[in-house]
């Protein structure tokens, strides 16, 4: 088993540094300079050519390439642009809200949608089936940048314009403005609450997908002849379902997690700005638009790496679930 | 030791069972009117080709089929030891199942649950039923699993079933079942999925461990052969009805049914190798549409105007039966 981590870990290695390339050439290759951006209208071109000198931009293409795999294997991601300030400590400021933010949609998405799947696979063609059925259509179907500001325009704004409500879930940040004088609970509650919308945004669709794999493998395992065998000893329905039939159903919906991943990044780049929540992908957007390269290629990245490293994690936690997958 | 232990006295006393599949085609009436008895010790066999009822009737007797779309029909009885199955409650079900009367199924291979250790799964109507503790299960298991002849019962205990062959996997069905010593075991097709030279280890286990817990076999099989070898009494089905009852001896010897007729010399001759095996022409009817009259003459070779009409079950003598009227009360 260790072995088997090891070599894919290893194997994972040309990945990522093939993934580091195509990403620098996008970047680099693309129209546009950063200069130009950064400076006002109208300086002479002295300022800027010595502009792209302190850039490192006024090297050819290849060199720079070079230059910037060395230094990334090293740790060292180069000097954002916009921030003036190395690289790495602008992502460390983003990079642990954006976890938070997406490790509870996940966990979101994965408890609700395999909650659910469950209960309509075990009450199929009922009324609580078909009833489920419609509404995670409906998210399955809806694009989370939709849900967000629907989300917003209800629990924020109608709650309190027209309904009257007070604002349980604020639409916008990670804490409030009072955030430093409230007490250490106080504290947790008030990221709580802000988390919410941005996670819902994130998990209600991916949780729909979950769900609906979740029935149908679970409707596919009730009909296996262990599941009777469990019935034949006399074990009670929940035991059944939940010890017999659970932990089969749960296998297909594993291979699910590494899928998901890229996609809760993507989600996290709209979210992230609908909600001006501060993380890696509204860091990404606007590092996009100011042409902020080191930025963008360090997230970008990241990103990569982390969608290979969630499809590692899913392996491994196939062996874990699965005795017949024994890594060798 | 309980009265339904002794040998003779009726176990499970099945009587006009008919259970109905209501689908979009039509009821399918795969269980119609059957009867039968098992005794204490003793060996039942039911035997008919596939889909003549014979396992919905072992699944109605445990209450495993889904209902819907199964229903076990009005005026259907099923009693063990005196008691009434049929309508009791899921929770008096549960305490049966896999406790007084225990189940092994055809498929060894898929039967066993992929994830859970073969001991886990020996362990667990122990653990339901006897109240063990986790240890005292494992316990149990190693033993049982010596019972039922597997080397290494320490190590294997631990084994998950992909690890078993297809033999040593029915051996852990056997195991289970076995587990809180049940007076009746429903052995459903528990050959049919195994080579031949394993089948006979199979049976013999089976045979010996009958004998040596005092319980009696309900045997569910296509095979006669397998029948031959190990039953006391023979049930033959055909299209949802008992068409036939013996023993194993007037079976074999004198059948009177033309279907049973027509499955032994379906039967390979040892004596005259190289002869064509024969067979039944024709497949088992629908269970939505049985024919009118004899179920069974439109495959028949002595079919005549008196198989019109619906055929009663003839009794012959003591635990001796044909559905069909030219047999000789």
């Amino acid at each position: 088993m260790t072995q088997y981590v090891l070599r894919r870990l290893l194997g994972a290695i040309p990945l990522v540094l093939g993934i580091a390339t195509i990403i620098f050439f996008l970047v680099n290759l693309a129209p546009g300079d950063p200069t130009l951006l950064l400076l006002s209208p109208g300086v002479t071109d002295e300022v800027i050519q010595q502009m792209r000198e302190n850039f490192g931009l006024d090297q050819p293409v290849h060199i720079r390439y070079v230059k910037w795999i060395g230094a990334m294997l090293t740790g060292d991601f180069g000097y954002s642009f916009t921030h003036s300030r190395p690289v790495a400590d602008v992502l460390m400021d983003f990079l642990p809200n954006t976890l938070i933010l997406s490790a509870s949609a996940l966990l979101v998405a994965f408890l609700f949608g395999i909650v659910l799947g469950t209960i309509q696979a075990v009450r199929q063609y009922s009324a609580m089936d078909s009833s489920l059925s419609v509404v995670l259509l409906f998210f399955y179907s809806m694009p989370s940048f939709w849900l967000a500001l629907m989300l917003i325009l209800t629990m924020s704004l109608y709650a309190r314009n027209v309904w009257g409500l007070p604002i349980y879930f604020p639409a916008s940040g990670m804490m409030s403005t009072d955030y430093e004088f409230l007490s250490a609970g106080g504290k947790l509650v008030d990221r709580v609450k802000h988390l919410v919308l941005p996670t819902l945004s994130l998990a209600l669709v991916l949780m729909a997908g979950i769900a609906r794999y979740m029935r149908g493998s679970m409707l596919e395992v009730v009909r296996q002849d262990f599941v009777r065998t469990a019935h034949a000893k006399g074990l009670p329905e929940r035991t059944v379902v939940f010890k017999h039939a659970l932990r089969n159903a749960l296998l297909p919906i594993i291979t699910l997690v590494g899928l998901y991943i890229p996609f809760l990044f993507s989600g996290t780049v709209f979210i992230e700005t609908i909600f001006a929540w501060p993380g890696m992908g509204r860091l990404i957007v606007e590092a996009i638009f100011q042409r902020d390269y080191p930025v963008v290629m360090a997230g970008a990245f990241f990103f990569a790496t982390m969608v290979v490293v969630a499809n590692l994690v899913a392996d491994l936690l196939y062996a874990v679930v699965d005795p017949r997958i024994r890594y060798e | 030791m309980s009265d339904a232990q002794t040998a003779g006295a009726s176990l499970l006393a099945v009587s006009d069972l008919r259970t109905w599949f209501h689908t979009d085609q039509g009821v399918a009436r795969a269980v119609d009117g059957v009867s039968f008895e098992v005794r204490g010790r003793e060996t039942l066999g039911i035997v008919g080709e596939s889909g003549c009822g014979k396992t919905v009737t072992s699944l109605s007797v445990l209450g495993l089929l889904p209902q819907p779309p199964a229903k076990i029909q009005e005026g259907s009885s099923i009693r063990f030891e005196g008691e009434e199955l049929v309508g009791a409650s899921t929770k008096r079900m549960r305490a049966l199942r896999g406790n007084e009367i225990s189940m092994i199924f055809q498929e060894p291979m898929s039967s066993l649950n992929p994830v859970y250790k073969v001991g886990d799964q020996i362990g667990e109507a122990l653990r339901l039923h006897r109240g063990m503790n986790k240890r005292a299960s494992r316990a149990e298991a190693v033993r049982l699993l010596t019972e039922v002849g597997i080397p290494e019962p320490d190590r294997r205990v631990d084994e998950y079933p992909h690890q078993l062959s297809g033999g040593m996997r029915q051996r852990v069905m056997i195991a289970m079942a076995l587990s809180c010593e049940p007076q009746l075991l429903i052995a459903d097709e528990p050959t049919t999925a195994l080579d031949v030279t394993i089948q006979a280890q199979i049976l013999e286990l089976l045979a010996s461990l009958r004998d040596s817990h005092g319980m009696a076999v309900l045997l569910i099989t296509h095979d006669l052969g397998v029948v031959a070898e190990v039953c006391d009494r023979v049930v033959v089905m055909y299209a949802g009805q008992v068409v036939e009852t013996g023993t194993v001896h007037e079976i074999f010897q004198d059948p009177q049914h033309p279907y049973t007729r027509g499955l032994l010399d379906s039967l390979p001759s040892v004596d005259d190798p190289g002869q064509r095996l024969r067979s039944i022409p024709g497949t088992v009817p629908n269970p939505i549409a049985w024919p009118h009259g004899c179920r069974f003459k439109d495959r028949c070779s002595l079919a005549g105007p008196g198989c019109e009409k619906p055929q009663d079950l003839v009794e012959l003598g003591v635990d001796r039966a044909a559905r069909c009227w030219r047999v000789e009360s």
